[in-house]
């Protein structure tokens, strides 16, 4: 049930947020992400959903060897009170490795969201949070219309350039033109 | 921009009371209200000052093992950790060391700013946990509200609310549904 409460909410940073993990409080089993200091539940992942976000990872980890990290259903810390988990995110390789420092918004070549029953969430909220921070580029995979949003060029909370792929179309990654991802193997 | 309500993560009342221990809410005033952390509004010297009137009417009255909390929290459900403005429960004053009451049997709020939250809000999830007896002191209208009989109501927001509603102002007098006897002057708890 989803109750409004009047009145303002308590709102958590990273740091609580990682205390509240470290003593048991939020548990591995709780699928969740900071947004704007909000600890809010994912939703359950479907079938659909797990076939996609699969098919992505093979054949963008295939064709991106060695240039690049695809990173799958990770944290991306955009602000002191922001840390979703996209279901992809590109990564570019860097000189301080990953295990010493987390992914942050510029280290991301492209986001992709692949949403079922998160649709209006990832072209809204999660449009918003990624254009604020800079994310060059964003995917919304939509599971049920078997369609992909591309978003790009973030301006002032959102992106100038939007278009929808369906049928036979593809796309290439802007940072990486020679790579081409046609909607018929994602949604294979 | 109106925005999709985000799902948010719901705290039970023993993990906010674990986040407490932590320390995470240090200099914070919170209540965990339905499984929401709620940030309590700042106090006002008019609102603080009413709550300590009708603190002291109620004290006059109230038999012996019978204590009144002000503004401390209340183990209410197992997602909610309210704290009313004053709540009478059984006790001596050095009981409630290990954990909070429970089961009051009288809350008041002194409403001022958040009449409409303690009426729709607490009002209903009071009546949820059962709390038979229910007083507004409304600053705004300098009337004593008095709600009793909790029964169930789908189309309240927590599918609870009072089933009597009454409205009391001076020269009324009231008394506590557990204390029949205790009769206070309505004008003695306001301001």
């Amino acid at each position: 049930m989803a109750v409004e409460v009047a009145g303002t909410r308590r709102r958590f940073t990273r740091e609580e947020y990682y205390q509240m993990a470290e003593v048991g409080i939020l548990k591995p089993t709780d699928r969740v992400e900071l947004i704007q200091g909000e600890i809010v539940e994912m939703s359950p992942i479907g079938r659909r959903h797990k076939a996609f976000v699969d098919n992505l990872t093979q054949l963008l980890t295939m064709r991106i060897a060695g240039r690049a990290i695809v990173s799958v259903q990770n944290p991306l810390v955009l602000a002191e009170d922001t840390e979703p988990d996209p279901d992809l995110k590109i990564l570019r390789r860097r000189s301080v490795p990953y295990k010493e420092l987390e992914a942050h918004a510029d280290d991301v070549l492209l986001v992709i969201e692949v949403a079922e029953s998160s649709l209006s969430c990832d072209r809204s909220t999660k449009q918003r949070l990624y254009a604020e921070a800079g994310i060059s580029e964003y995917w919304v995979v939509d599971c049920a219309a078997e369609s992909v949003e591309v978003h790009r060029t973030p301006q002032a909370g959102s992106y100038r350039d939007v278009s929808r792929l369906n049928g036979v179309a593809s796309v290439n990654p802007l940072a990486f033109p020679d790579i081409r991802v046609t909607l018929a193997e994602v949604f294979a | 921009m109106t925005q999709p309500p985000l799902t948010l993560r719901r705290w039970k009342r023993a993990e906010y009371e674990q986040l407490v221990d932590l320390g995470v809410f240090q200099g914070d005033s919170i209540e965990l209200i339905g499984g929401q952390l709620v940030v309590a509004e700042p106090q006002g010297a008019y609102h603080a000052s009413a709550v300590t009137r009708v603190d002291y009417a109620l004290r006059a009255v109230l038999p012996g093992g019978w204590i009144v909390r002000i503004q401390a929290p209340v183990s209410l459900d197992d997602d909610s950790e309210p704290e009313p403005d004053l709540v009478v429960v059984p006790g001596r004053p050095g009981d409630y060391h290990d954990s909070h009451p429970a089961h009051p049997a009288l809350a008041i709020e002194v409403a001022e700013s958040s009449l409409e939250l303690d009426r729709q809000h607490k009002g209903s999830l009071y009546a949820r946990a059962g709390i038979g007896d229910y007083w507004i002191v409304n600053l705004v209208d300098r009337v004593l509200e008095v709600y009793r009989n909790p029964g169930a109501d789908p189309s309240a927001i927590y599918a609870w609310r009072y089933r009597s509603a009454a409205s009391l102002r001076p020269p009324d007098a009231v008394a506590p549904l557990a204390f029949p006897s205790s009769r206070i002057a309505v004008a003695d708890l306001l301001p």
